[in-house]
């Protein structure tokens, strides 16, 4: 019977949470900035397994990573983080993730356009905002 | 169908049973039945030493053994029933379960007990305990542990010997290593000279319970109904008193299937162990860290075993206005609480007192060691933060699992149970506050309520991204799901680490029985079983239960929901299925990119397609309402809505969705 290692488990959904509060402070010295295609950009956030941990609209959740899509970084920072991730996301080096694949991803990102809020949700205006 | 080990190919060793297989007329107890003999010999030594007369013998037929002669000729008054027994020993080990209280008992039949098997469903009357019947002995033992979730109290497991002790031992593992209480008792037969030849020695074990005696915190393999009965006392009473872990007790074969003899055995007293409580010199000293604290916070992890645990942790918490971090393995506090800051990021690093309650890692708070490839330890916490840690695993030294966690010894470690502790640990403290410091507890409320209230707006605002995505996001199955069921008396029971702790960041759970789940040692495929178990509890306590259920759990005992049908056990499974076992899928994700080779490959192997799964038709199959796959957010609240209705008239039903990863 196969177990799983609860901590290494615990250790990623910490720490990739703590992705987001890096993203903004990532290296920015690389300024690529070729226009990519959203729809082959869609294939690529699901073949490069991007889609694992930030779900498959870059939406993010609460326990493996933070949320890419909508209002995504800038290129160069989002380059800059998937090769020298400060997290304990792996890293996406130029040999497994070409350029012109990462801006095809980024692409895809920036095409997807914001959703409802949750006050235009029904089913999330109605929680709760004052605690006991 | 039979269980192939139980039954095998008939003839093997000749027909044994037709004196029943513990024969009388077998040979007496052997030297290491010990005091077993006490009860049990005196029957077979009269039918060994029976006098016969001299047999004679007629040309052309054989002679009639000693054994016939005495049958044919003895006195009737004194001649054995060959094929009858009244009394028999396993009658007395029901009365042994009865007068503990065990209201269940789970079971995959098994040769090796089926004296007692038959004696609870007969003798018994099949009620305190009521025989569960299972399709695996991993489902019987993982069911007990999602009981003692819920319940508070242990269900006892009845397994085959070897294999089906083999078979249930990850459910063990796990109730060992979430501190939950399970009686374990397993067939055997340990007199070699009674066994029939094969299979009865395959199912045989010189010390069946070394199997498990990694992970269980007693076992004894009593060799007389007598001790029988005080070992099924000693094993319970051990199994609750904290930490709460299995025991298990052998239940031999040749006992239980052999009358008693004499006068009627004693049951033996039974009263619970009172839980260790702290040392009240330590313990004033906690008060007074806590009160005069400028940053502490209370982190509490299997923590409260009833309800008054979890009044206790917010008294203790409201009179000093100090933050608690709940791990989630037990229901310790209310998520609507204003001093729940179970998700505020930092809170260690930024105290000064940290007290820890029943921390199943210490380590993991203040420390860490990031999967990356080169392993190094990182701190979390300043060097001058006091750490206080009560736990009642100080009581127990560890074995060869390494579900203690690595070594860190906290400035103050205190050996104790959390709960039993809160009481006297708030009344010290409201011997040590001073007016001074009662005084700030006003502006540090206001304080929390405020950050609680702008985390929930934080996690509202995250769940709406992706809102109306296909697969169905998380966030927006937790809120058609919580839509349906807020205003019942519905009980949570599966963990929600895989979905990324909604139910806890957005529902309101603020009674004890609303959620109870713990992943114990993470052993896929314990969930799905472990709901069964703990909405049984529920549904004794007039509530209904609610399971989010992984795909990957799923599949290894999905023959769960056969008994949850069979027992009318109502239980609501909404699938998260993701068609992965997605843990692995970023494992082996994370291993490619760091290797950098084909990272497009990282899924082989962990996803579950091509074929997928038809959820909804593998719960028909086994008798329990199920439809899907629901792969459109908004057809989810209409079939959550149709199989709570299935749920509230007492039976199971499933909803199968396909889901975003996590």
């Amino acid at each position: 019977m196969k177990l799983r290692t609860t901590i290494a488990a615990l250790a990623i959904a910490v720490c990739l949470a703590a992705v987001g509060s890096h993203q903004a402070t990532a290296q920015t010295t690389a300024t690529p900035t070729a226009p990519g295609d959203a729809t082959r950009g869609k294939s690529d956030f699901t073949k490069y397994g991007c889609y694992e941990c930030h779900g498959t609209l870059g939406q993010g959740n609460f326990t493996t990573a933070p949320r890419l899509a909508p209002h995504t970084l800038p290129y160069a920072s989002l380059l800059a983080y998937i090769r020298k991730p400060s997290g304990v996301m792996p890293s996406y080096s130029a040999t497994i993730l070409p350029e012109a694949d990462a801006a095809d991803i980024y692409a895809y990102l920036t095409s997807i356009a914001p959703g409802k809020t949750p006050e235009q949700l029904p089913l999330l205006a109605g929680t709760n905002l004052k605690p006991k | 169908m039979e269980n192939p080990e139980t039954h095998p190919a008939e003839g093997q060793g000749g027909d044994a049973r037709g004196l029943g297989r513990r024969s009388f007329l077998a040979g007496i107890a052997t030297a290491g039945a010990g005091a077993a003999a006490a009860s049990v010999a005196p029957v077979r030594a009269a039918a060994e030493t029976a006098p016969a007369p001299a047999p004679v013998q007629s040309e052309g037929t054989e002679l009639p053994g000693a054994r016939l002669v005495a049958l044919e000729t003895g006195d009737p008054a004194t001649e054995i029933d060959r094929w009858h027994v009244k009394n028999a020993g396993s009658d007395y080990m029901v009365d042994c379960l009865k007068h503990v209280g065990y209201d269940y008992i789970t079971c995959m039949p098994g040769s090796t007990f089926r004296g007692i098997h038959e004696s609870i469903v007969n003798y018994g009357g099949n009620s305190k305990p009521e025989l569960l019947s299972c399709m695996h002995e991993e489902i019987s033992s993982a069911m007990a542990y999602g009981y003692a979730q819920m319940a508070g109290k242990p269900m006892a497991i009845l397994v085959h010997s070897t294999v089906g002790l083999q078979h249930a031992s990850m459910g063990i593992y796990n109730a060992y290593a979430a501190r939950l209480p399970m009686l374990v008792l397993v067939g055997n037969i340990a007199d070699g000279a009674t066994r029939r030849p094969g299979v009865e020695w395959f199912h045989t074990a010189t010390d069946v319970a070394a199997i498990v005696r990694g992970y269980v915190k007693y076992d004894a393999q009593p060799a007389s109904l007598q001790s029988f009965g005080e070992e099924i006392m000693k094993a319970s009473s051990m199994a609750m008193t904290p930490p709460y872990e299995p025991t298990l007790v052998v239940v031999d074969a040749d006992l239980a299937e052999m009358p008693v003899e004499g006068k009627p055995l004693p049951l033996p007293s039974f009263v619970p162990v009172r839980p260790p409580v702290a040392d009240p010199a330590a313990l004033a000293d906690v008060a007074k860290l806590l009160v005069n604290a400028q940053n502490p916070v209370i982190i509490a992890d299997r923590l409260a075993r009833t309800a008054a645990g979890m009044a206790a942790l917010v008294q203790l918490a409201e009179t000093l206005q100090i933050p608690v971090v709940d791990y989630g393995n037990r229901n310790n506090f209310p998520t609507n609480h204003h001093l729940n800051a179970s998700w505020t990021r930092g809170l260690a690093a930024q105290a000064d007192v940290i007290l820890g309650l029943e921390l199943t890692d210490l380590f993991g708070v203040v420390g860490d060691v990031p999967d990356l490839p080169i392993r190094q330890t990182t701190m979390r916490i300043k060097p001058t933060t006091t750490v206080i840690s009560i736990n009642s695993m100080y009581l127990q030294g560890a074995g060869n699992y390494q579900d203690q966690q690595r070594f860190f010894n906290p400035t103050l470690p205190i050996a104790g149970d959390g709960e039993a502790s809160l009481p006297y640990l708030i009344d010290a403290v409201n011997r040590a506050i001073t007016s001074e410091r009662r005084a700030q507890n006003t502006a540090r409320a206001a304080r929390w309520s405020d950050a609680w209230t702008q985390r929930r707006q934080a996690d509202l605002a995250a769940a709406a991204v992706g809102w109306d995505a296909s697969p169905i996001s998380l966030p927006r199955l937790c809120q058609e799901l919580y839509a349906k069921i807020k205003g019942d008396d519905f009980s949570l029971v599966s963990g929600t680490f895989q979905q990324g702790l909604i139910p806890n960041r957005l529902w309101d759970l603020d009674q004890y029985r609303q959620y109870s789940a713990d992943y114990g040692a993470y052993g896929i495929g314990s969930s799905l079983p472990a709901t069964v178990g703990a909405a049984l509890a529920a549904r004794d306590l007039g509530r209904y239960a609610v399971n989010i259920q992984g795909d990957g759990d799923f599949l290894v005992a999905p023959a769960s929901l056969w008994t949850a049908a069979h027992h009318k056990i109502p239980l609501l499974t909404i699938m998260h299925n993701n068609r992965a076992w997605h843990q692995e899928t970023m494992h082996i994700q994370r291993m490619a990119d760091r290797r950098e080779r084909n990272p497009d490959r990282g899924r082989i192997g962990t996803v579950i397609d091509d074929p997928n799964v038809d959820f909804g038709k593998l719960a028909q199959s086994f008798g329990v309402y199920g439809e899907g796959p629901i792969t459109q957010p908004d057809q989810l609240g209409p079939a959550i809505a149709r199989a709570l209705k299935v749920v509230k008239n007492g039976m199971p039903a499933l909803v199968d969705v396909v889901t975003q990863p996590r």
